[in-house]
């Protein structure tokens, strides 16, 4: 590896551009080893833990962006990745995120380098990017955590030209401001967590710090980050090494440095990580039996993967073509409606009212703006209806419409019910404002409860939760705990059901088989007479059931 | 004076009572259970129908009025009258429309003038009985026409199905096809548009719902053109059902003059049991 243009006890007085480079993958990087511990934040105990998991997929769709750009000015690598992390945003920390990067890009405008103060004004410029970005901005979130460390940048700044002094202020600031998120935030305090969102900001500036300092195990990896996630190649590359192969060697007193050298030889990206009794090797070569027969003289080998790379690239290249084929004969539709479903039987069901492109998420796995925006872009007509069907993904769809060049509206459905109910009110005959119209209006008549798990030990509106319980939801409140699914989808229903409501509707998700959902709806039936009771294969991950009632 | 007579078809679904009254000729569908044929409302009432439909394993068929049958009907009518007003099931749902202009050019020495009511059942019967209440007021043809023309603007059915399938296999499912494949149990709310084919009016879940949503129609209909209406319920063999959507508009109305009537075999076929609409039509 090329040596650094720093050492750790060098001061830094200037970012430059490759240097910018390095911190965002650092950051990308130090990000995604924390990530579970960002996801673990999470303020209500349903499985909807994925902050730590959107801000690092946002993050990493920014750093390819990034890396993928030559330019030797700072203004243009922040550039890039401001708007990598626009197309990559996904959830609604994404999206923040992608305003705090758009706000420090804008900050930077012009730059070759940047200075303390220099990079102290572009914090500021984020932070205020980032509150306008959201409707009613919250203290105790990302944004206090933003603000706070902005301000502690602009004070050091006065007094160090050194930028690597002024980030340690910086993320001091930023890590203090975060312990102080649950005194200023209640639901925090409730759920003795810090903010989800401020933690994965802390880490970013920490990963970048780390990139200052010289931190070598990242800089290894992001080596590593930079071949592995090279995906966006139309033309089938000609590869000199056809075999991606991986494995690790569990065994006693590995010499690291001795497997790298014998398989130096078979390949290029070698990669040889881990401790003396466990260690992973990732290598690209034409012959991986040679290089197994390696490892093998080192100890035990497990998790041995090994791909044809050449396949990999050739079908990739033929789904491309083949869509491209596809849009040739475009049947020009009036408007289209792309939805946020997980689940394949809630996929058929969207499909079948119409929905004409479906992607993949909700809650825990929410779809980024790319994502949407190329749902968007498959469908031959020139306007979109979007139903993000989650209140996390609403943010990023409206997002779409800076990316996407159709007229792209956001249905703010909050729920899979709402998304069905606003499909159901969709007249094609009408006009695109009318549409519009009776689908929100198919919103207001629905409601939307869903049985889930617990995923910790919590205590919420005094009901005493243990990880792994049943648990009853109904418009995101709390209902109902138990540890079984058919008692909690009662005592949910009996909340739910009021005297004008005519239909409840069951979708079972992965977990429950057909028969158990059938005894669920029996038992429901007897207990609510006055309403039609319907069951359906939704397969959705997650959530046991989702009712809704009308 | 000019003297006009009355033609219609069976799918109008009148008494014979409604249409010996009112001086009607009411020229026969046929429909099939297998190579067995009846004549609608002649050789098969609609209850012998609805019970014949639950024990036969294949679905009925059912076929238009014959241009012969229609030149039979005509011939004797010519001998009595100067004008033939002959008042059929929409073209989009029956050839029967057709089969009485191709019989109306055999005719020179009378005036045979073949209307498409763009509807069917009690719909089609209650533009029967405007042209026949002209009739007795000494309204000449052109007068008639006008009206029936008025009324096929202004008039609506929505009506629901048990299922679509009947309407699917029978061939009538015209626009109403979009709503064919969706997952859900879907109860549609369908109806005769302004051409005549059956479209989706809107789709609703849950069956509760459906009778609700009927009863706020009926409200709006009134409300436009004022209580004073033709207006029925229709249904296949689902009398309960209609007698609740009665209950629940007059709970919420007042008592208003409904009628309910029993589907006839040849709309039934299409509609399958189950079946359930609002007929209504402005005086």
């Amino acid at each position: 590896m090329k040596q650094a243009d720093h050492t750790p006890d060098k001061k830094v007085e200037k970012l430059d551009a490759p240097l910018m480079k390095k911190m965002i993958m650092a950051a990308t990087l130090w990000l995604n080893k924390n990530q579970a511990e960002v996801d673990a934040l999470n303020v209500f105990p349903v499985p909807d833990g994925d902050t730590g998991t959107n801000m690092y997929l946002t993050l990493l769709d920014a750093a390819r962006e990034v890396e993928n750009i030559e330019e030797n000015e700072i203004s243009r690598i922040l550039e890039a990745f401001a708007k990598g992390s626009l197309m990559g945003a996904r959830g609604n920390s994404g999206v923040i995120l992608s305003q705090v990067f758009r706000g420090f890009a804008n900050g930077a405008r012009n730059k070759n380098t940047i200075n303390t103060r220099e990079f102290a004004s572009a914090l500021t410029e984020a932070s205020k990017k980032a509150y306008k970005a959201v409707m009613r901005p919250v203290e105790g979130t990302i944004l206090t955590v933003v603000r706070e460390a902005a301000m502690a940048a602009e004070k050091e700044a006065k007094k160090t030209d050194d930028i690597r002094q002024l980030l340690e202020v910086t993320l001091l600031q930023a890590e203090q401001t975060l312990d102080r998120t649950p005194e200023m935030l209640k639901v925090l305090k409730d759920a003795n967590v810090v903010d989800a969102g401020g933690r994965g900001f802390c880490l970013i500036l920490e990963g970048y710090l780390r990139a200052l300092r010289g931190d070598t195990a990242l800089e290894q990896e992001i080596k590593m980050v930079g071949t592995a996630e090279k995906v966006k190649q139309l033309e089938p590359e000609k590869l000199e090494f056809a075999y991606c192969t991986e494995f690790l060697i569990k065994g006693n007193e590995i010499d690291l440095e001795i497997v790298r050298k014998n398989l130096d030889q078979y390949g290029d990206s070698l990669l040889v990580v881990g401790s003396t009794e466990v260690t992973k090797v990732h290598i690209h070569t034409n012959n991986p039996g040679k290089v197994l027969d390696h490892g093998v003289q080192h100890g035990r080998l497990s998790k041995i993967k090994i791909e044809n790379m050449e396949e990999q690239t050739e079908e990739r290249y033929s789904a491309v073509n083949h869509a491209v084929e596809e849009e040739q004969i475009p049947m020009e539709k009036d408007f289209g409606v792309v939805a946020v479903v997980a689940g394949d039987g809630l996929g058929e069901i969207f499909s079948s009212l119409g929905a004409d492109e479906l992607v993949t998420g909700g809650q825990s796995m929410n779809p980024s703006t790319q994502d949407l925006a190329e749902g968007c872009e498959k469908i031959p007509s020139e306007r979109i209806i979007i139903l993000p069907n989650n209140k996390n993904v609403i943010f990023a769809a409206e997002q779409v419409k800076e990316i996407c060049d159709k007229e792209v509206h956001v249905l703010p459905s909050c729920s899979i019910p709402e998304g069905i109910a606003a499909l159901m009110r969709i007249n094609p005959e009408e006009s695109l404002e009318s549409v519009l119209q009776e689908m929100n209006n198919g919103l207001q008549e629905i409601k939307t409860g869903e049985v889930t798990f617990a995923v910790r030990d919590s205590n919420v509106n005094g009901m005493e939760i243990k990880e792994g319980d049943v648990i009853g939801l109904y418009g995101g409140e709390l209902i109902s705990v138990n540890n079984e699914v058919g008692k909690v989808a009662l005592e949910l229903l009996q909340e739910m059901v009021t005297e004008d409501d005519f239909l409840i509707t069951i979708y079972r998700g992965e977990k429950i088989s057909e028969e158990e959902g059938e005894t669920i709806k029996e038992e429901l039936a007897r207990e609510f007479p006055d309403c039609d009771l319907e069951l359906y294969p939704g397969n959705q991950p997650l959530y046991y059931l989702i009712i809704s009632v009308e | 004076m000019e003297k006009i007579a009355i033609v219609t078809d069976s799918t109008a679904d009148m008494s014979n009572r409604m249409a010996a009254e009112h001086d009607i000729t009411v020229a026969p569908l046929s429909v099939n259970f297998g190579d067995q044929s009846f004549l609608d409302g002649i050789e098969i009432s609609a209850e012998e129908f609805y019970k014949k439909l639950q024990d036969s394993d294949a679905l009925p068929t059912t076929s238009q009025v014959s241009v012969g049958a229609f030149v039979e009907i005509y011939k004797d009518l010519a001998e009595q009258v100067d004008t033939i007003i002959s008042i059929h099931i929409s073209e989009k749902l029956s050839g029967t429309y057709q089969a009485a202009v191709l019989a109306a050019q055999e005719f020179s020495d009378v005036e045979i003038v073949p209307v498409n009511s763009k509807s069917v059942t009690t719909s089609l019967a209650f533009q029967v009985r405007l042209a026949a209440e002209e009739i007795r007021r000494g309204s000449g043809k052109e007068e008639i026409l006008k009206r029936l023309e008025r009324a096929q603007e202004q008039q609506k059915i929505y009506f629901s199905v048990r299922t679509l399938e009947y309407l699917e296999k029978g061939g009538r499912i015209g626009k109403a096809q979009a709503l064919l494949g969706t997952l859900l149990n879907i109860k549609p709310v369908l109806t005769v548009d302004d051409e005549g084919y059956v479209a989706p009016f809107e789709k609703i879940r849950g069956y509760k719902r459906v009778i609700k949503r009927l009863a706020e129609l009926y409200g709006e209909f009134i409300e436009k053109h004022g209580p004073n209406c033709f207006q029925a319920i229709m249904h296949a063999a689902a009398e309960d059902e209609a007698r609740n959507l009665k209950a629940i508009i007059e709970e919420k109305y007042g008592p208003q003059n409904l009628e309910i009537n029993q589907l006839g075999p040849v709309v039934g076929t299409h509609t399958g049991p189950g079946a359930m609409g609002l007929i209504l039509t402005p005086r």
